[in-house]
């Protein structure tokens, strides 16, 4: 009863949220209107026991996710949409978009049968007393170990290419990376700041500068 | 829902969802009203809070995001640890020292290439 109380007022909540997230008449009230979805999303995963997911959930998405929506909405300026025409023809490829993910999602839960992942009553009654959380600690350091420390290698690569793109600024008149085209091949060449950055150990000056006659074929792109 | 605990959680959520009207209620019952055309101004740190709230933000603190998110889902990783320490023993903190360790080096190289310095 108290369950099924606290299902309809998240569930409300959520209902009521996902629509600001759509109808909101600024990006930034969606943004924050998400995080509401997100948080009433964990209560649903804490009402179904699993309270590692509903942690997870609160982390990642309720904070780390808007975190970098809303840096990407501070980024971007909170510009309304100018183009009014075609309204009529966006409204429908929305709809048949939205309708057909619904009808995807509704048909691969239907789908999905839960008894071929067969767990002894045991293990049910030892999750529900102590709950995902330990039971996932415990097998995170007995059985998955390796891939657990994966990881931490894999967040220190996002983590040292977040640095590396986003240290430096370049412009289109300071471009990281250039192009030029050489004896008919197209010649990569790092600046020198971005060499100096990387670490980058070069032998020879002379490709620091390409040379004046092939100025004109010199294509840039910036990084 | 069958695991124990909830009723400190929903006191919790109950406490934290009421104290900032609590806040908000006990300052305007004792606070004195001398009200001045400054003090009705809009407190921005000292700034003058005039002009667009919309600005452009400088994408330089785009690292400062993306480095957050990286540590948010190692205390993901940390959380499981933490919840099954007395269990797990001296080898899962072996294993998580090293994986703290591992994270520890991109910081060392974030302080190294001065990502952290305000420029």
């Amino acid at each position: 009863m108290f369950e099924s109380t606290l299902f309809w007022i998240f569930a409300t909540v959520a209902i009521g949220a996902a629509l600001g997230v759509v109808l909101a008449p600024s990006v930034l009230y969606s943004a924050l209107s998400l995080i509401v979805v997100f948080f009433s999303i964990a209560a649903f995963f804490l009402l179904n026991n699993a309270d590692f997911l509903a942690t997870a959930q609160v982390l990642v998405y309720g904070v780390g996710l808007t975190i970098v929506m809303l840096f990407g909405i501070m980024f971007t300026g909170d510009t309304p949409l100018k183009e009014k025409a075609g309204k009529l023809g966006r409204l429908l490829i929305a709809s048949i978009s939205s309708v057909a993910l619904f009808a995807l999602i509704f048909t691969s839960v239907l789908g999905f049968n839960i008894k071929q992942f067969p767990a002894s009553a045991q293990w049910i009654r030892e999750l529900h007393e102590q709950g995902s959380t330990l039971a996932i600690g415990q097998l995170l350091f007995s059985k998955y170990v390796l891939p657990f420390e994966v990881a931490s290698i894999l967040l220190l690569g996002a983590m040292i290419g977040a640095i590396l793109l986003s240290k430096k600024t370049f412009t289109s008149q300071e471009p990281g990376l250039t192009f030029s085209i050489q004896e008919g091949r197209l010649k990569p060449t790092l600046s020198a700041e971005w060499r100096k950055d990387v670490g980058f150990v070069d032998a020879e000056v002379a490709t620091e500068e390409a040379p004046s006659s092939t100025e004109e074929l010199k294509k840039e792109c910036s990084l | 829902m069958h695991l124990t605990g909830y009723p400190v959680f929903f006191v919790l959520l109950l406490f934290c969802g009421l104290f900032p009207f609590l806040l908000f209620a006990i300052s305007q019952l004792v606070q004195i009203k001398r009200p001045t055309a400054y003090k009705h101004e809009t407190y921005e740190s000292g700034m003058k809070p005039y002009g667009e709230a919309r600005i452009r933000f400088d994408v330089k603190f785009y690292l400062y995001a993306l480095l957050f998110i990286l540590f948010d889902i190692e205390t993901i990783f940390l959380f499981p640890w933490a919840v099954a320490y007395e269990k797990v023993g001296v080898f899962a903190l072996v294993e998580m020292l090293i994986f703290v360790g591992i994270l520890a080096l991109g910081i060392v190289y974030a302080w190294r290439k001065g990502a952290l310095r305000w420029q």
